[in-house]
């Protein structure tokens, strides 16, 4: 990545509408560069997309969860289908298999304490589950959105 | 806690651009059948109510050298002194104090496990630590902005 790429990123994470035309404008190169040097950073993987970030405070979500699960008590159930019974639920925001003492991490957006413990009791219910552990923290902090959309 | 209600096509807006913030607004005035001057309007009162506080390509932390990844779980005895040094740590991409389980969270990216394994060493090491839990991230991780109900 050089100079120009970097200004591009940089550009588009402090607004990612910002249109190709004006950072062209911005940078003195033509439209059509900017949109093939984009394209590029898309195809390589350097840029997996773009989101908004909102105050999720303002819209009745008091907090965030992290649920972090230990698997194991079935043998024929695996992380994967764990996962995918996760990702059936509203308002989890981020799903991952980890190494270390647990095997799935959860990160979600609660609407308060009570709302933090029904979704605590509908992911230790997940057949394969064996226990988790959960925290909580309030406010609309971002979680680093460049990297989690979060 | 004030609570924005949101109508359909503010959400319908929203979620379009959780999923790709450069949605363009005619395809969304489609999808709420109002003009799409209507849908600029709406998306700029959102802004201005501070409901979208933002927005930013997404990128892969390992094109950025961010290749190990890993959550830690912490208990201390004091919070506000690890919060400090954390503010201080690159490596550390997010940090907060949490109810539960852990007193604080936290998310930090390093280049290599070797790396990663020193700052785990320099924290554990830290007075103020009582009790260290990590998890390395496996592989990738799913983000599922458009999961929440609004």
């Amino acid at each position: 990545m050089d100079a120009l790429d970097k200004k591009i990123k940089e550009s588009l994470n402090e607004n990612a509408r910002l249109s190709f035309r004006k950072i062209a404008e911005m940078t003195g190169k033509s439209t059509d560069t900017i949109i093939n040097r984009y394209n590029k950073m898309e195809k390589s993987g350097y840029i997996k997309g773009s989101t908004i970030t909102l105050d999720r405070f303002k819209l009745g979500f008091e907090g965030t969860a992290v649920y972090q699960i230990i698997s194991g008590s079935r043998k024929n159930i695996t992380n994967e289908d764990i996962i995918d019974e996760i990702l059936k639920l509203p308002n989890v925001l981020l799903v991952g298999k980890t190494i270390g003492v647990h095997d799935i991490l959860v990160l979600a957006a609660v609407k308060g304490l009570i709302h933090f413990e029904e979704l605590f009791i509908k992911i230790i219910m997940l057949p394969g589950v064996m226990d988790v552990d959960s925290c909580y923290w309030t406010g609309s902090k971002d979680v680093c959105p460049q990297y989690f959309s979060l | 806690m004030v609570t924005k209600l949101l109508d359909d096509s503010e959400k319908t807006i929203i979620l379009n651009l959780l999923v790709n913030a450069r949605t363009r607004y005619n395809k969304i005035a489609d999808q709420c059948q109002l003009s799409v001057s209507r849908v600029i309007q709406k998306h700029k009162q959102m802004q201005e109510d501070g409901i979208i506080t933002g927005s930013t390509l997404i990128q892969d932390p390992r094109k950025d050298g961010k290749n190990i990844i890993a959550s830690f779980n912490i208990d201390v005895t004091r919070i506000s002194s690890l919060m400090k040094i954390f503010e201080k740590m690159e490596e550390i991409l997010f940090y907060t104090h949490t109810m539960g389980r852990y007193d604080i969270y936290a998310i930090a990216a390093c280049e290599n496990l070797e790396k990663m394994n020193t700052l785990i060493i320099e924290i554990k090491n830290l007075a103020i630590v009582k009790n260290f839990v990590t998890n390395i991230w496996a592989g990738q991780y799913m983000m599922l902005p458009e999961n929440i109900e609004l």
